[in-house]
Protein backbone atom coordinates (compact mmCIF):
# COMPACT_ATOMS: atom_id res chain seq x y z
CA UNK A 1 0.00 0.00 0.00
CA UNK A 2 1.52 3.30 -1.12
CA UNK A 3 1.44 5.90 1.63
CA UNK A 4 1.08 9.56 0.81
CA UNK A 5 1.80 10.83 4.28
CA UNK A 6 -0.78 11.98 6.77
CA UNK A 7 -4.02 13.19 5.25
CA UNK A 8 -6.33 14.76 7.76
CA UNK A 9 -8.87 16.15 5.28
CA UNK A 10 -11.25 13.31 5.97
CA UNK A 11 -12.13 11.05 8.87
CA UNK A 12 -13.01 7.38 8.87
CA UNK A 13 -16.57 8.45 9.68
CA UNK A 14 -16.67 10.41 6.40
CA UNK A 15 -15.62 7.31 4.47
CA UNK A 16 -18.11 5.04 6.22
CA UNK A 17 -20.89 7.58 5.68
CA UNK A 18 -20.02 7.72 1.97
CA UNK A 19 -20.15 3.92 1.76
CA UNK A 20 -23.50 3.88 3.53
CA UNK A 21 -25.09 5.90 0.71
CA UNK A 22 -23.13 4.40 -2.17
CA UNK A 23 -25.34 1.90 -4.05
CA UNK A 24 -22.56 0.90 -6.43
CA UNK A 25 -21.07 -1.75 -4.13
CA UNK A 26 -24.30 -3.04 -2.57
CA UNK A 27 -27.78 -2.08 -3.79
CA UNK A 28 -29.63 -3.30 -0.65
CA UNK A 29 -29.66 -0.42 1.86
CA UNK A 30 -30.24 -2.67 4.87
CA UNK A 31 -27.34 -4.93 3.92
CA UNK A 32 -25.14 -1.90 3.30
CA UNK A 33 -25.90 -0.63 6.77
CA UNK A 34 -25.12 -4.01 8.38
CA UNK A 35 -21.78 -4.27 6.63
CA UNK A 36 -20.79 -0.68 7.33
CA UNK A 37 -21.69 -1.10 11.00
CA UNK A 38 -19.67 -4.33 11.17
CA UNK A 39 -16.61 -2.56 9.76
CA UNK A 40 -17.12 0.37 12.13
CA UNK A 41 -17.29 -2.03 15.09
CA UNK A 42 -14.08 -3.74 13.96
CA UNK A 43 -12.26 -0.42 13.71
CA UNK A 44 -13.62 0.82 17.04
CA UNK A 45 -12.33 -2.35 18.67
CA UNK A 46 -8.72 -1.57 17.70
CA UNK B 1 -39.63 -29.46 25.74
CA UNK B 2 -39.35 -27.15 22.75
CA UNK B 3 -36.24 -25.07 22.13
CA UNK B 4 -37.71 -21.77 23.37
CA UNK B 5 -38.75 -23.43 26.67
CA UNK B 6 -35.35 -25.10 26.99
CA UNK B 7 -33.58 -21.77 26.50
CA UNK B 8 -35.85 -20.09 29.04
CA UNK B 9 -35.15 -22.84 31.55
CA UNK B 10 -31.42 -22.46 30.97
CA UNK B 11 -31.69 -18.72 31.53
CA UNK B 12 -33.66 -19.29 34.73
CA UNK B 13 -30.98 -21.72 35.92
CA UNK B 14 -28.32 -19.06 35.30
CA UNK B 15 -30.32 -16.52 37.28
CA UNK B 16 -30.98 -18.95 40.13
CA UNK B 17 -27.38 -20.09 40.34
CA UNK B 18 -26.16 -16.49 40.45
CA UNK B 19 -28.80 -15.66 43.08
CA UNK B 20 -27.72 -18.42 45.50
CA UNK B 21 -30.78 -20.55 44.81
CA UNK B 22 -30.07 -24.12 43.82
CA UNK B 23 -31.01 -24.29 40.14
CA UNK B 24 -32.81 -27.26 38.60
CA UNK B 25 -29.57 -27.85 36.76
CA UNK B 26 -26.22 -26.22 37.49
CA UNK B 27 -25.51 -24.26 34.31
CA UNK B 28 -22.75 -25.93 32.30
CA UNK B 29 -21.00 -23.62 29.89
CA UNK B 30 -17.80 -22.58 28.23
CA UNK B 31 -15.82 -19.77 26.76
CA UNK B 32 -15.00 -20.80 23.23
CA UNK B 33 -13.21 -18.90 20.49
CA UNK B 34 -11.58 -20.53 17.43
CA UNK B 35 -11.09 -24.06 18.85
CA UNK B 36 -14.25 -25.46 17.13
CA UNK B 37 -12.49 -25.38 13.75
CA UNK B 38 -9.79 -27.67 15.11
CA UNK B 39 -12.41 -30.00 16.60
CA UNK B 40 -14.00 -30.24 13.14
CA UNK B 41 -10.61 -30.99 11.56
CA UNK B 42 -10.70 -27.76 9.57
CA UNK B 43 -8.34 -24.78 9.34
CA UNK B 44 -10.15 -21.45 9.55
CA UNK B 45 -7.84 -20.19 6.79
CA UNK B 46 -9.37 -22.77 4.42
CA UNK B 47 -13.02 -21.83 5.06
CA UNK B 48 -12.95 -18.14 5.99
CA UNK B 49 -14.14 -16.93 2.57
CA UNK B 50 -17.15 -19.26 2.60
CA UNK B 51 -19.79 -18.45 5.27
CA UNK B 52 -21.51 -21.84 4.87
CA UNK B 53 -18.31 -23.82 5.39
CA UNK B 54 -17.23 -21.57 8.27
CA UNK B 55 -20.57 -22.03 10.03
CA UNK B 56 -20.76 -25.79 9.44
CA UNK B 57 -17.26 -26.36 10.79
CA UNK B 58 -17.70 -24.04 13.77
CA UNK B 59 -20.87 -25.57 15.21
CA UNK B 60 -19.93 -29.24 14.71
CA UNK B 61 -18.67 -29.63 18.32
CA UNK B 62 -22.20 -29.03 19.58
CA UNK B 63 -23.19 -32.45 18.19
CA UNK B 64 -21.00 -33.96 20.92
CA UNK B 65 -20.94 -31.44 23.79
CA UNK B 66 -24.04 -30.25 25.64
CA UNK B 67 -23.86 -26.65 26.81
CA UNK B 68 -26.37 -24.56 28.76
CA UNK B 69 -24.57 -21.27 28.17
CA UNK B 70 -21.78 -19.93 26.08
CA UNK B 71 -19.49 -16.94 26.28
CA UNK B 72 -17.96 -16.15 22.93
CA UNK B 73 -19.18 -18.40 20.16
CA UNK B 74 -18.04 -16.45 17.16
CA UNK B 75 -15.00 -15.59 15.07
CA UNK B 76 -13.54 -12.66 16.94
CA UNK B 77 -11.70 -10.52 14.40
CA UNK B 78 -12.38 -9.67 10.76
CA UNK B 79 -8.75 -10.19 9.80
CA UNK B 80 -9.08 -9.71 6.04
CA UNK B 81 -11.19 -6.55 6.37
CA UNK B 82 -8.66 -5.08 8.80
CA UNK B 83 -5.82 -5.95 6.44
CA UNK B 84 -7.69 -4.16 3.64
CA UNK B 85 -7.58 -1.10 5.91
CA UNK B 86 -3.84 -1.58 6.25
CA UNK B 87 -4.12 -2.86 9.81
CA UNK B 88 -1.88 -5.75 10.82
CA UNK B 89 -2.88 -5.93 14.50
CA UNK B 90 -4.53 -9.33 14.02
CA UNK B 91 -3.45 -12.33 11.99
CA UNK B 92 -3.90 -16.06 11.75
CA UNK B 93 -1.48 -18.16 13.78
CA UNK B 94 0.78 -20.81 12.32
CA UNK B 95 -1.99 -23.40 12.62
CA UNK B 96 -4.15 -21.40 10.21
CA UNK B 97 -6.92 -21.16 12.82
CA UNK B 98 -6.05 -19.17 15.93
CA UNK B 99 -6.54 -15.42 15.65
CA UNK B 100 -3.47 -13.77 17.11
CA UNK B 101 -3.47 -10.25 18.55
CA UNK B 102 0.03 -9.10 17.61
CA UNK B 103 0.29 -6.60 20.46
CA UNK B 104 4.12 -6.48 20.48
CA UNK B 105 4.03 -5.26 16.86
CA UNK B 106 1.24 -2.70 17.27
CA UNK B 107 2.34 0.93 16.92
CA UNK B 108 1.21 2.37 20.24
CA UNK B 109 1.39 5.96 21.47
CA UNK B 110 4.75 7.42 22.44
CA UNK B 111 5.49 8.94 25.85
CA UNK B 112 5.40 12.45 24.40
CA UNK B 113 1.86 11.86 23.10
CA UNK B 114 0.28 11.70 26.58
CA UNK B 115 -0.59 15.45 26.47
CA UNK B 116 -2.43 14.90 23.13
CA UNK B 117 -4.54 12.16 24.72
CA UNK B 118 -5.23 14.27 27.81
CA UNK B 119 -6.11 17.51 26.01
CA UNK B 120 -8.14 16.28 23.02
CA UNK B 121 -9.07 12.61 23.23
CA UNK B 122 -11.24 12.53 20.08
CA UNK B 123 -8.47 13.95 17.85
CA UNK B 124 -5.99 11.64 19.55
CA UNK B 125 -8.22 8.62 18.82
CA UNK B 126 -8.36 9.57 15.13
CA UNK B 127 -4.57 9.90 15.07
CA UNK B 128 -4.16 6.47 16.66
CA UNK B 129 -6.56 4.93 14.15
CA UNK B 130 -4.50 6.44 11.29
CA UNK B 131 -1.37 4.95 12.89
CA UNK B 132 -2.92 1.51 12.99
CA UNK B 133 -4.73 1.61 9.61
CA UNK B 134 -2.37 2.66 6.84
CA UNK B 135 -5.31 3.07 4.42
CA UNK B 136 -6.40 6.13 6.40
CA UNK B 137 -3.16 7.90 5.51
CA UNK B 138 -3.92 7.73 1.79
CA UNK B 139 -5.61 10.46 -0.26
CA UNK B 140 -9.38 10.28 0.19
CA UNK B 141 -10.22 8.48 -3.09
CA UNK B 142 -7.67 5.75 -2.48
CA UNK B 143 -8.72 5.43 1.16
CA UNK B 144 -12.34 5.03 0.07
CA UNK B 145 -11.34 2.27 -2.37
CA UNK B 146 -9.73 0.43 0.57
CA UNK B 147 -12.92 0.89 2.62
CA UNK B 148 -14.92 -0.72 -0.19
CA UNK B 149 -12.43 -3.60 -0.28
CA UNK B 150 -12.75 -3.97 3.51
CA UNK B 151 -16.55 -4.07 3.17
CA UNK B 152 -16.23 -6.85 0.58
CA UNK B 153 -13.91 -8.77 2.91
CA UNK B 154 -16.10 -8.35 5.97
CA UNK B 155 -19.18 -9.83 4.29
CA UNK B 156 -18.30 -13.57 4.69
CA UNK B 157 -17.08 -12.91 8.25
CA UNK B 158 -20.36 -11.20 9.19
CA UNK B 159 -22.57 -13.77 7.47
CA UNK B 160 -20.75 -16.71 9.07
CA UNK B 161 -20.99 -15.17 12.54
CA UNK B 162 -24.70 -14.46 12.09
CA UNK B 163 -25.35 -18.07 11.14
CA UNK B 164 -23.18 -19.40 13.99
CA UNK B 165 -24.91 -17.25 16.58
CA UNK B 166 -28.38 -18.07 15.25
CA UNK B 167 -27.64 -21.80 15.44
CA UNK B 168 -26.16 -21.62 18.94
CA UNK B 169 -28.64 -19.28 20.57
CA UNK B 170 -31.84 -19.96 18.61
CA UNK B 171 -31.67 -23.46 17.11
CA UNK B 172 -29.82 -25.09 20.03
CA UNK B 173 -31.41 -22.89 22.69
CA UNK B 174 -28.11 -22.21 24.44
CA UNK B 175 -28.30 -19.19 26.72
CA UNK B 176 -26.01 -16.24 26.06
CA UNK B 177 -24.16 -15.29 29.22
CA UNK B 178 -23.88 -11.56 28.65
CA UNK B 179 -25.54 -8.90 26.53
CA UNK B 180 -26.95 -5.42 26.56
CA UNK B 181 -25.25 -2.06 26.74
CA UNK B 182 -23.69 -2.27 30.20
CA UNK B 183 -20.01 -3.07 29.98
CA UNK B 184 -17.34 -1.69 32.29
CA UNK B 185 -13.62 -1.66 31.57
CA UNK B 186 -11.20 0.04 33.92
CA UNK B 187 -9.38 3.07 32.47
CA UNK B 188 -5.91 1.61 32.99
CA UNK B 189 -6.94 -1.49 31.02
CA UNK B 190 -8.12 0.79 28.22
CA UNK B 191 -4.77 2.55 28.20
CA UNK B 192 -2.94 -0.77 28.38
CA UNK B 193 -5.03 -2.50 25.70
CA UNK B 194 -5.65 0.19 23.12
CA UNK B 195 -3.09 2.95 23.40
CA UNK B 196 0.10 2.23 25.28
CA UNK B 197 0.65 -1.56 25.35
CA UNK B 198 1.53 -3.87 28.22
CA UNK B 199 5.19 -3.05 28.83
CA UNK B 200 4.97 0.73 28.62
CA UNK B 201 1.79 1.05 30.69
CA UNK B 202 3.39 -0.87 33.55
CA UNK B 203 6.59 1.18 33.25
CA UNK B 204 4.59 4.44 33.15
CA UNK B 205 2.85 3.53 36.40
CA UNK B 206 6.24 3.79 38.10
CA UNK B 207 7.97 6.49 36.04
CA UNK B 208 5.15 8.95 35.35
CA UNK B 209 2.21 8.06 37.63
CA UNK B 210 0.68 11.57 37.51
CA UNK B 211 0.38 11.60 33.73
CA UNK B 212 -1.09 8.08 33.82
CA UNK B 213 -3.66 9.27 36.34
CA UNK B 214 -4.62 12.22 34.13
CA UNK B 215 -4.88 10.02 31.03
CA UNK B 216 -7.05 7.53 32.93
CA UNK B 217 -9.37 10.31 34.12
CA UNK B 218 -9.92 11.37 30.49
CA UNK B 219 -10.39 7.81 29.22
CA UNK B 220 -12.81 6.98 32.01
CA UNK B 221 -14.94 10.07 31.47
CA UNK B 222 -15.19 9.27 27.76
CA UNK B 223 -15.98 5.62 28.36
CA UNK B 224 -18.62 6.32 30.98
CA UNK B 225 -20.64 8.78 28.88
CA UNK B 226 -22.94 6.14 27.34
CA UNK B 227 -23.29 4.31 30.67
CA UNK B 228 -24.18 7.48 32.55
CA UNK B 229 -26.97 8.12 30.04
CA UNK B 230 -28.70 4.90 31.10
CA UNK B 231 -31.26 4.76 33.89
CA UNK B 232 -30.48 1.82 36.20
CA UNK B 233 -34.22 1.30 36.73
CA UNK B 234 -34.43 0.14 33.10
CA UNK B 235 -31.95 -2.64 33.86
CA UNK B 236 -33.63 -4.59 36.63
CA UNK B 237 -33.70 -7.87 34.65
CA UNK B 238 -30.96 -10.16 35.99
CA UNK B 239 -30.25 -11.69 32.57
CA UNK B 240 -28.39 -11.28 30.26
CA UNK B 241 -25.58 -10.43 32.62
CA UNK B 242 -23.78 -7.12 32.18
CA UNK B 243 -20.06 -7.55 31.73
CA UNK B 244 -16.73 -6.36 32.98
CA UNK B 245 -13.23 -7.63 32.31
CA UNK B 246 -9.79 -7.64 33.87
CA UNK B 247 -6.70 -7.07 31.74
CA UNK B 248 -4.09 -5.06 33.63
CA UNK B 249 -5.81 -5.52 36.99
CA UNK B 250 -4.04 -8.75 37.94
CA UNK B 251 -0.68 -6.92 37.76
CA UNK B 252 -1.71 -4.17 40.21
CA UNK B 253 -1.16 -3.85 43.94
CA UNK B 254 -4.41 -3.74 45.93
CA UNK B 255 -4.09 0.07 46.29
CA UNK B 256 -3.65 0.58 42.55
CA UNK B 257 -6.44 -1.93 41.87
CA UNK B 258 -8.77 0.25 43.93
CA UNK B 259 -7.63 3.45 42.23
CA UNK B 260 -7.78 2.19 38.66
CA UNK B 261 -10.60 -0.36 38.78
CA UNK B 262 -12.68 -1.05 41.84
CA UNK B 263 -13.54 2.44 43.06
CA UNK B 264 -14.74 3.44 39.57
CA UNK B 265 -16.52 0.14 39.01
CA UNK B 266 -18.38 0.45 42.30
CA UNK B 267 -19.36 4.07 41.76
CA UNK B 268 -20.58 3.46 38.21
CA UNK B 269 -22.13 0.03 38.45
CA UNK B 270 -23.52 -0.22 41.99
CA UNK B 271 -26.76 1.60 41.01
CA UNK B 272 -27.32 -1.01 38.30
CA UNK B 273 -26.67 -3.85 40.77
CA UNK B 274 -29.06 -2.30 43.27
CA UNK B 275 -31.68 -2.25 40.49
CA UNK B 276 -31.12 -5.97 39.82
CA UNK B 277 -28.37 -6.22 37.20
CA UNK B 278 -25.83 -9.00 37.62
CA UNK B 279 -22.30 -8.66 36.23
CA UNK B 280 -20.13 -11.35 34.66
CA UNK B 281 -16.50 -10.57 35.46
CA UNK B 282 -14.06 -12.17 33.03
CA UNK B 283 -11.03 -12.57 35.23
CA UNK B 284 -7.50 -12.75 33.90
CA UNK B 285 -4.51 -13.85 35.93
CA UNK B 286 -4.59 -14.10 39.72
CA UNK B 287 -6.86 -11.75 41.64
CA UNK B 288 -7.65 -13.50 44.91
CA UNK B 289 -5.90 -10.70 46.86
CA UNK B 290 -8.60 -8.19 45.86
CA UNK B 291 -11.72 -10.37 46.14
CA UNK B 292 -12.66 -8.99 49.56
CA UNK B 293 -13.74 -5.70 47.90
CA UNK B 294 -16.67 -7.47 46.27
CA UNK B 295 -18.30 -7.91 49.67
CA UNK B 296 -19.08 -4.18 49.42
CA UNK B 297 -21.42 -5.03 46.52
CA UNK B 298 -24.84 -6.71 46.86
CA UNK B 299 -24.82 -10.45 47.44
CA UNK B 300 -25.21 -12.34 44.16
CA UNK B 301 -24.39 -9.36 41.95
CA UNK B 302 -21.14 -10.72 40.44
CA UNK B 303 -20.18 -13.93 38.65
CA UNK B 304 -16.39 -14.35 38.55
CA UNK B 305 -14.77 -16.36 35.78
CA UNK B 306 -11.61 -17.54 37.47
CA UNK B 307 -8.28 -17.88 35.73
CA UNK B 308 -5.12 -18.69 37.70
CA UNK B 309 -6.50 -18.70 41.24
CA UNK B 310 -7.28 -21.94 43.05
CA UNK B 311 -11.10 -22.15 42.92
CA UNK B 312 -11.25 -23.84 46.31
CA UNK B 313 -9.38 -20.93 47.92
CA UNK B 314 -11.57 -18.42 46.05
CA UNK B 315 -14.66 -20.24 47.28
CA UNK B 316 -13.45 -19.93 50.88
CA UNK B 317 -12.73 -16.21 50.31
CA UNK B 318 -15.95 -15.08 48.60
CA UNK B 319 -18.07 -18.11 47.71
CA UNK B 320 -20.77 -17.28 50.28
CA UNK B 321 -21.28 -13.82 48.71
CA UNK B 322 -20.57 -13.90 44.97
CA UNK B 323 -20.85 -16.60 42.32
CA UNK B 324 -17.86 -18.40 40.84
CA UNK B 325 -17.54 -19.73 37.30
CA UNK B 326 -15.05 -22.58 37.40
CA UNK B 327 -14.89 -26.37 37.19
CA UNK B 328 -11.95 -27.46 35.05
CA UNK B 329 -8.55 -26.01 34.24
CA UNK B 330 -6.77 -25.66 30.91
CA UNK B 331 -3.77 -27.47 32.42
CA UNK B 332 -5.81 -30.56 33.17
CA UNK B 333 -7.66 -30.49 29.85
CA UNK B 334 -4.38 -30.27 28.00
CA UNK B 335 -2.00 -32.38 30.07
CA UNK B 336 -4.03 -34.34 32.62
CA UNK B 337 -5.46 -37.81 32.35
CA UNK B 338 -9.15 -38.39 31.81
CA UNK B 339 -9.42 -39.68 35.40
CA UNK B 340 -7.70 -36.56 36.81
CA UNK B 341 -10.08 -34.32 34.86
CA UNK B 342 -13.18 -36.17 36.01
CA UNK B 343 -11.98 -36.19 39.63
CA UNK B 344 -11.46 -32.41 39.53
CA UNK B 345 -14.93 -31.83 38.07
CA UNK B 346 -16.50 -34.01 40.78
CA UNK B 347 -14.63 -32.17 43.50
CA UNK B 348 -15.86 -28.84 42.13
CA UNK B 349 -19.48 -29.95 42.05
CA UNK B 350 -19.26 -31.49 45.54
CA UNK B 351 -17.80 -28.27 46.96
CA UNK B 352 -19.47 -25.47 45.01
CA UNK B 353 -22.90 -26.69 43.85
CA UNK B 354 -24.78 -26.93 47.18
CA UNK B 355 -26.74 -23.75 47.77
CA UNK B 356 -26.07 -22.22 44.35
CA UNK B 357 -23.42 -19.63 43.55
CA UNK B 358 -21.70 -21.87 40.99
CA UNK B 359 -21.56 -22.01 37.18
CA UNK B 360 -19.48 -24.70 35.51
CA UNK B 361 -16.94 -23.46 32.96
CA UNK B 362 -13.23 -23.70 32.17
CA UNK B 363 -10.64 -21.17 33.31
CA UNK B 364 -9.31 -20.23 29.88
CA UNK B 365 -10.97 -19.95 26.47
CA UNK B 366 -10.56 -22.77 23.99
CA UNK B 367 -8.54 -21.39 21.10
CA UNK B 368 -6.70 -24.16 19.28
CA UNK B 369 -6.40 -27.93 18.88
CA UNK B 370 -3.83 -28.39 21.63
CA UNK B 371 -5.85 -26.51 24.24
CA UNK B 372 -7.59 -29.75 25.25
CA UNK B 373 -7.29 -33.46 24.63
CA UNK B 374 -10.56 -34.40 23.00
CA UNK B 375 -11.12 -37.41 25.27
CA UNK B 376 -10.61 -35.18 28.34
CA UNK B 377 -13.00 -32.54 27.08
CA UNK B 378 -15.75 -35.01 26.22
CA UNK B 379 -15.40 -36.77 29.58
CA UNK B 380 -15.42 -33.45 31.46
CA UNK B 381 -18.64 -32.20 29.85
CA UNK B 382 -20.35 -35.60 30.15
CA UNK B 383 -19.50 -35.67 33.86
CA UNK B 384 -20.48 -32.05 34.43
CA UNK B 385 -23.84 -32.46 32.73
CA UNK B 386 -24.52 -35.61 34.71
CA UNK B 387 -23.62 -34.02 38.06
CA UNK B 388 -25.42 -30.77 37.23
CA UNK B 389 -28.81 -32.49 37.31
CA UNK B 390 -28.40 -33.99 40.81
Amino acid sequence: MEENGENQEYTVKDLLEQALHDESWEPDAEKREQLVQALERSLNYL
Amino acid sequence: MDIAQLKQERIQNLIDAASFKEPKKVPVGAEILTWPFSYAGVRYADVMDDPDKTYEAYVRFLDDIELDFLWGGNVTAAIKALKAMGCENYDLGMDGTVIVHKQPEVEFMKTEEYPDLIHDLQTFKATMLRKQCKALRLPKEQAYAQVLLALKEIRPYLEANERIRHYIFEEKGIAPLTGGPIHFMGPLSLLFDKYRGIRDTLLDLRRRPEVVRQACDVLLADRLKPLMALDPKDFSAPHPFASTVYHVECFLSPDLFDRYYFDHFKETCLPFMEAGTKFFLKGEGSFIKTLDRFRQLPKGSIVFMLDQDDPFEVHKAIGDWQTIGTGITADLLQMGTKAQCVDFVKRCFDTFAPGGGFLFMQNKPLLCANDAKTENLLAVYETANELSRK
